[in-house]
């Protein structure tokens, strides 16, 4: 094994997690950030990150950076900090395609010594028993005698400016006690709130994987009760504001959950629990309250139509906001999408408007044309989606006057005052 | 409507929520404290309180305070606060038993001008829908012209000594602006930490209904990942604990969920939401995993007697704890029970040591003879079922010794360091 002084460190994946911690290594380390996108790769040498996660300043300070494409730029390094993206397919189940990919390029990298971390979310085991082997077959080398493996879960909250990597605690864990102590040591040279070392690999998998499980069932929970409250004619808002006045009631509230982390972690759990044969009701359940919420908000604007006497076919209905959360261009699994399609599967005519989201991808990835400016006064419904602050910042009655006189306001996070909308979650 | 200045004050139900109001408006106003049960009354005019929730001297402190078992001495009152027990039945259906006895005396005694305020936990419109007809109809009166109501739900925490009720911010409502104004104003005179007036009484009762769902269905999170997390043998406290140093973690941890609140508040909604026509997936999963927990305890404590060689046919066992919750003699709704039953269900003979509980009590709810001093050295199997200080106390030591050699311990409640313990939670 390395010691912490003589460390070259590799970091595979430079998304929004790997770029901030190869910024943050390349301070005390040689590092390496290899990504398998060229573009990626041009913009970073132009010092550009367009996650928006690292500021320009700060990649043209860090000299001891160096980023590639080509993976023969790995083979100086001894650690190596896999950070891809862990998916899930259309069926739900885990796509651990990229993770693979990785392991196969590190393990052709790998020489007597070296030692591998994992940060992507993955299920308990998945390190041991899928990305060993893989290292193991590409490098010919024995697991635990020749190389070592690490598991330390990224913390990242995209766009947040207050917890940074460095602020955040980080959970670290080896595959023997000497590695433990090894990555351990390595992450506390860069994280100033300090780490925690867990007592293994498969603790500090599932400590990772059930944070955002944890928040998926509570807006489950929410979710729920907002339909409930709808069918007594509760309003919702008012009942949490209520109910937060209880020194130990948690702020929760109702709305859709999109995103590559809140929306998808849950999957691998139950991926893992299912093989084992254990069937994760509790979860799933929650899982798919949340991933009806979409339907349930386009049901909702239907029927308020439809009390005002507006006809849904050939109606204008313009949706503000698709990005999956207020303030930040990421479109990733958003289910803003869900609404759009309900809304034409009835037969209206769907504008969608976004001041953060890039055109380009929403047409690729979505197959939504993003509008302008819309036109005040032309809309049978208006659906708030996104309470994105420059959306807000006309005010709600400029937001109303996209509508025709009579039209259905729909407010799906309660973002504006009481009363203005005609229905909300 | 009374003025604060006029009010004479009666609180219905004298239990651990009814008494500690009571003597709180009892330093202000006359106050009649009213309990169906003749015991109770004649315990608190030797001021005495069984309960543990007002001492001696605070009773004492309440020189306006009158008890009485008589309907007839509520005569005199013009403003009524409800504090019966909303308990469920064995089919887990609300028993609003209490609830419309309670409204039926108070029919008799009512007058014109009258405001009754119910505090029980009960589900959002049951006021309004139950409680005012009955009032109507006994009192021969009109809600809303003759008298009105209101709902300001209890927060008590029994046992608690730092949330006591005047430091609690408290909820109020009424059934007309009139009404909740006067509502408002009354609790705000007693409680320092402020009032918190709800829009309605459905928002208030609604509010107070979801916040124990809210911890159910966190705990039945919980209980979920430990079951799973035994089936892939890592320990779940070691994955809380990781899981934990994330700033926005909930710290909730495994075990039995019984008391006569958050184990009871759930079905209150579901049976509402469900006669409104939404099936409560979600709330409804999280009380499933919850009442399975004790016999999941139970399977495993077979599971590991059975791996030493332990035939579980007449074996001893013990249990430590009876009480529903650690250092409180409550045995309300304990589910210690389902793992007594379900041990005997294989036959296993079974003991049960609680320092706290009253014997007689559970003889009376139970049929369960309670033991003294349990045999050093007598048993197959020890299982720490509740946090008593006395078995923190004990330690491994204490507990291992009560076991046969080879015995096994089993912790439900994470009281004993992990290597100490054959089996925990």
């Amino acid at each position: 094994m390395p010691s912490i002084d003589s460390a070259r460190v590799a970091i595979v994946g430079l998304g929004y997690v790997g770029l901030p911690l190869a910024v943050a290594f390349a301070r005390h380390f040689h590092t390496v950030g290899f990504d398998i996108d060229a573009r990626r790769i041009e913009e970073l040498l132009q010092a550009q990150d367009r996650t928006g996660e690292t500021a320009s300043g700060e990649l043209e300070a860090a000299d001891r950076l160096r980023v590639t494409a080509d993976p023969a730029g790995l083979a100086a390094c001894n650690v190596f900090i896999i950070t891809v993206p862990t998916p899930v397919d259309d069926a739900t189940r885990p796509d651990l395609r990229p993770l693979e990919q990785a392991s196969r390029t590190v393990g052709a990298a790998l020489k007597p010594g070296d030692v591998v971390v994992y940060e992507s979310t993955v299920y308990p085991g998945t390190t041991e028993e899928v990305c060993v082997p893989l290292l193991e077959e590409a490098s010919g080398l024995v697991f635990n005698r020749d190389f070592f493996c690490g598991y330390s879960p990224e913390r990242i909250n995209p766009g947040d400016r207050e917890r940074r990597l460095e602020t955040i605690t980080k959970v670290t864990s080896g595959s023997t006690a000497e590695t433990a102590a090894f990555v351990d040591a390595l992450y506390r040279t860069i994280i100033s709130a300090g780490t925690h070392l867990a007592p293994s690999i498969k603790v500090a998998e599932a400590a990772k994987v059930i944070e955002n499980t944890q928040r998926d069932v509570n807006i489950a929970l929410v979710n729920e009760l907002a339909m409930i409250f709808q069918t007594m004619g509760i309003d919702t808002t008012d009942v949490l504001a209520a109910a937060r006045t209880k020194w130990n009631f948690l702020p929760f509230t109702p709305g859709l959950v999109g995103g590559h982390c809140i929306g998808v972690d849950p999957y691998y759990l139950t991926h893992k629990a299912t093989v084992l044969g254990y069937h994760p009701e509790l979860i799933l359940t929650a899982r798919r309250i949340n991933s009806r919420m979409g339907l349930h908000v386009a049901h909702q604007v239907l029927r308020l139509m439809a009390g005002k006497r507006i006809h849904v076919v050939d109606s204008r209905i313009l949706v503000l906001g698709l990005t999956f959360k207020p303030d930040c261009p990421d479109l990733r699994n958003t289910r803003v999408i869900d609404i759009v399609r309900e809304l034409e599967a009835s037969h209206a005519r769907v504008d969608v408007h976004d001041p953060w989201a890039d055109d380009a991808e929403a047409r690729k990835e979505l197959g939504v044309e993003v509008i302008g400016a819309p036109v005040p006064g032309a809309y049978d419904a208006v659906i708030l989606a996104v309470p994105h602050s420059r959306l807000l910042e006309a005010g709600a009655e400029a937001i109303r006057a996209y509508g025709k006189e009579r039209c259905v306001l729909y407010d799906v996070k309660s973002a504006l005052p009481e009363g203005m909308a005609d229905g909300r979650l | 409507m009374p003025t604060l200045v006029n009010d004479r004050l009666a609180v219905v139900g004298l239990g651990y929520v009814g008494l500690p109001l009571a003597v709180e408006f009892g330093k202000r106003y006359e106050t009649v404290g009213f309990d169906v049960d003749p015991a109770r009354i004649n315990g608190l005019r030797a001021g005495q309180d069984r309960t543990l929730e007002v001492d001696s001297q605070d009773l004492a402190g309440a020189s306006r305070l009158r008890f009485s078992d008589q309907v007839e001495d509520l005569r005199r009152c013009n403003v009524f606060i409800v504090t019966v027990p909303t308990p469920i039945d064995s089919a887990k259906r609300p028993d609003l038993g209490p609830l419309t006895r309670a409204s039926e005396s108070l029919g008799r005694v009512l007058k014109p001008g009258d405001v009754v305020v119910y505090e029980s936990t009960v589900y959002p419109g049951c006021t309004e829908e139950v409680c005012v007809p009955i009032l109507e109809r006994v009192s021969g009166l009109v809600f809303n012209r003759d008298f009105f109501v209101g709902y300001s739900p209890e927060r008590i925490n029994p046992g608690d000594k730092a949330h006591r009720v005047t430091s609690i911010l408290k909820v109020t409502s009424g059934s007309t602006p009139e009404a909740a104004d006067f509502i408002d104003a009354l609790y705000g005179s007693i409680i320092t930490a402020g009032t918190h007036k709800a829009s309605s009484i459905k928002v208030a009762e609604a509010a107070k209904v979801i916040e124990n769902t809210q911890r159910d269905l966190n705990i039945a999170l919980v209980n979920d990942l430990a079951m799973l997390f035994n089936k892939l043998g890592i320990d779940t406290l070691e994955v809380l604990e990781a899981a934990g140093t994330k700033w926005n973690f909930l710290p909730f941890r495994p075990g039995l969920v019984g008391g006569h609140c958050i184990s009871v508040d759930p079905y209150y909604l579901t049976h509402k939401a469900q006669e409104v026509g939404h099936h409560p997936d979600v709330i409804l999963a999280g009380r499933r995993t919850n009442d399975g927990m004790g016999p999941y305890v139970a399977s495993e404590v077979i599971r590991l007697m059975v791996r030493k060689g332990i035939n579980p046919v007449q074996a001893r066992v013990l249990v430590l704890g009876l009480a529903f919750k650690e250092n409180c003699p409550d045995l309300r709704n304990t589910r210690v029970v389902d793992i007594i039953s379900a041990l005997r269900g294989y036959r296993v003979q079974v003991d049960i040591h609680d320092p706290w509980v009253d014997p007689e009590e559970a003889s009376r709810e139970y049929v369960l003879e309670l033991i003294d001093r349990p045999e050093p050295g007598g048993y197959d199997a020890v299982v720490l079922t509740v946090a008593h200080r006395e078995f923190r106390e004990l330690a491994s030591e204490g507990v291992r010794r009560l076991v046969r050699n080879g015995g096994v311990v089993y912790d439900v409640k994470g009281l004993l360091p992990r290597g100490d313990v054959d089996g925990r939670l």
